[in-house]
């Protein structure tokens, strides 16, 4: 199968950069080239999002789903041959997680259960 | 042997759990935060596949919420390739238009919900390098919600792409290349 020229990449990265629909606005964009275990390529494009709008928790999904049809149409359109996978990261969530959590201890230690 | 079917309405409320939904200000662990897209993925494979199964066998052939050997006959990798093309945009769509037809602008979002999710799925389940945000978490679970509704209003009206999408989703995407 051939593989996607850089400057297949960075055409499709320039044409994303900034793209919005609706409530959202492309922030960052990634696009690298990752392969499955049958060795078969496909373009892995994440999407730095700007906050939803007015305190909202999550996306529009509408919009979303808008922007993500748009991307696939920049990637036909630029005759990118691979499979794309989309996938969405956000640019400010404070209430994530554990970060700094490394209270995962001892990686060998199997917890819970009865001793 | 008794039947423990697998209901996509508690695989999403499970994701909803892990997700943090409902649960105030906390911080939730970014183990259940893969967790919650990993099952928001499941919840939707497996609204689909019931729903597929019970198109392929006949009502007759399905027992209780559509348990049936058949459900296991349904690839990831196939529906994927398969929703690719139902999201009518790119080679995928041209190549199985003529076989697929024009799908419904909410089939479309059902086919988008499933390669999306899929790929989230891909990342939470197995790069460690996913710095995943409760966000995105509570993003995906809302939209696997959302598209396991509108599935299942597509079913309800018989709508007849979406009916030609589930009879396709047993591995027509393969058939297609090996001919």
């Amino acid at each position: 199968m051939a593989t996607v020229a850089d400057h297949s990449l960075n055409r499709l990265r320039a044409r994303l950069e900034g793209m919005r629909a609706g409530s959202i606005t492309v922030t960052g964009v990634a696009v690298e080239r990752q392969y499955d275990s049958a060795g078969d390529e496909h373009l892995q494009v994440t999407l730095t999002l700007s906050d939803p709008p007015g305190g909202q928790e999550i996306w529009s999904l509408e919009d979303a789903f808008t922007l993500r049809q748009d991307v696939r149409r920049a990637a036909a359109e630029l005759d990118l041959a691979a499979d794309i996978a989309i996938t969405i990261a956000s640019s400010g969530d404070t209430g994530t997680a554990d970060e700094n959590d490394d209270s995962e201890g001892d990686p060998d230690e199997v917890s819970g259960g009865q001793e | 042997m008794t039947a423990r079917p697998i209901w996509p309405n508690e695989l999403l409320r499970l994701a909803g759990r892990l997700a943090g939904e409902n649960a105030g200000r906390g911080k939730p662990r970014t183990v259940d935060l893969r967790r919650s897209i990993s099952t928001a993925y499941y919840a939707l494979f497996h609204e689909l596949i019931i729903q597929a199964t019970r198109v392929l066998v006949g009502e007759g052939g399905v027992g209780k919420a559509g348990t049936s050997p058949a459900t296991r006959w349904f690839d990831h990798g196939q529906i994927k390739a398969l929703a690719e093309a139902a999201t009518g945009v790119g080679q995928k769509a041209r190549a199985i238009a003529p076989v697929l037809g024009n799908p419904h602008p909410d089939l479309k979002r059902v086919a988008d919900a499933f390669v999306t999710l899929q790929s989230a799925r891909q990342l939470a389940d197995y790069d460690h390098n996913y710095n995943v945000t409760r966000r995105e978490a509570r993003y995906y679970v809302e939209q696997a919600r959302e598209a396991i509704r509108t599935a299942r209003r597509l079913r309800d009206t018989e709508e007849v792409s979406y009916q030609r999408f589930l009879k396709l989703m047993v591995g027509a995407v393969g058939i297609a290349k090996n001919r």
